[in-house]
């Protein structure tokens, strides 16, 4: 099916929605669509909506402007919060996630010399006096860990207290802002 | 995440940021607003079919215009823009919801009607619009909305809807006729009502 096409197709959408037709618009454009097909047509559909139009404006309360305003300066302040946050939970997330992976690391280090202290049944009081050195050289199962205990545990303590703090110490600093 | 709230003074200074998160100035946005609302409210009602849903989507419409970084190079580009957006928004809705869903929600709107409107002959039209507006397609509603009710050109159509120029007019006039034989159908004793 063709869609027939009128020239004067748009100026009588307009009178209609302008308010123009039936009693001042232009002579010319009655006589036209009293012989057009097209534009009587149009003049059917156009009238329906356009009381529809002017019952739906007369009805509808539309909340005031100031209001609407507000209320997008506000959505607008919580997103801009919102997004100023977004790089601290990354960061939250990513010290989490270096703790985790920290602590499997540093579990998985110690389990087997000791699950084979455990076997073996020495050193199972803890002397919270003992320096870590000495508990380990005390425990034969640990001497593995012996070249780690005097500086190395403490470098891998400091650096684990440095992964883990750092970036906690920096979330909640900037989160007050 | 956790939601952002704002104390009463970080709300003060909200409105006193908006001029500067905003491209347009309070003054300018008030002009807009009460040359666009009721148009833009009337045609979300309508091609939605929900007062209270037009309510929330006119709201969300102009937020989403206020945060667009878009150059306008005319009054009439800012309103389709505007009349863009409603659309998406309403296509966004409709996609959220589910057919079933949608079916249940607008026959439940339909019936939405005060029983004193259905006294006076306007009323009945109305109703009959109403009626036949709701077995229409979403894109056949705003085709004839933006046509019929708003007054828009083909281009200005085009631009809002998204279409191709070329293809509006069939798509326009064979809405046209699909709605002229549902009002014919309801003014008939016999047709469906």
């Amino acid at each position: 099916m063709t869609a027939p096409d009128c020239p004067r197709e748009q100026d009588v959408i307009n009178a209609i929605v302008l308010g123009r037709w039936p009693h001042h618009c232009d002579q010319t454009l009655h006589a036209h669509v009293a012989e057009c097909r097209v534009c009587k047509e149009i003049v059917d559909v156009t009238s329906v909506f356009r009381l529809e139009r002017e019952e739906l404006h007369r009805e509808v309360s539309v909340p005031s402007a100031g209001q609407v305003w507000w209320r997008a300066a506000i959505r607008a302040k919580v997103e801009a919060s919102e997004q100023a946050a977004r790089p601290l939970s990354w960061l939250f997330g990513v010290s989490v996630a270096c703790v985790v992976g920290l602590s499997i690391a540093v579990v998985e280090l110690l389990w087997s010399p000791i699950q084979r202290a455990l076997s073996s049944g020495v050193g199972l009081t803890w002397v919270p006096s003992f320096g870590l050195g000495e508990l380990v050289r005390l425990l034969p199962g640990l001497t593995e860990l012996a070249p780690l205990t005097s500086t190395g545990a403490f470098v891998l303590l400091g650096a684990t207290a440095c992964l883990v703090l750092a970036p906690l110490a920096l979330y909640f600093a900037l989160s007050d802002e | 995440m956790h939601e952002a709230t704002l104390t009463d003074v970080e709300r003060i200074g909200a409105f006193g940021d908006a001029e500067r998160t905003f491209l347009m100035t309070e003054e300018a946005f008030r002009a807009f607003y009460e040359l666009t609302a009721r148009p833009v409210w009337a045609y979300l009602a309508r091609i939605t079919g929900d007062p209270r849903l037009a309510d929330d989507l006119l709201q969300e419409s102009y937020y989403r215009f206020l945060r667009t970084r878009a150059d306008f190079e005319s009054d009439d580009h800012r309103r389709n823009y505007l009349f863009r957006i409603a659309t998406n928004l309403v296509r966004d809705h409709r996609r959220r919801l589910g057919h079933a869903e949608r079916h249940l929600a607008e026959a439940a709107h339909a019936e939405d009607v005060p029983a004193d409107e259905r006294v006076s002959d306007r009323a009945v039209r109305r109703l009959d619009l109403a009626r036949a507006m709701e077995q229409m397609k979403p894109r056949e509603r705003s085709l004839l909305w933006l046509a019929y009710a708003q007054g828009c050109s083909h281009e200005e159509i085009a631009e809002v809807l998204g279409l191709r120029k070329a293809s509006l007019k069939a798509l326009l006039f064979r809405a046209r006729k699909r709605l002229l034989g549902l009002l014919c159908t309801s003014d008939h004793p016999g047709g469906r009502r």
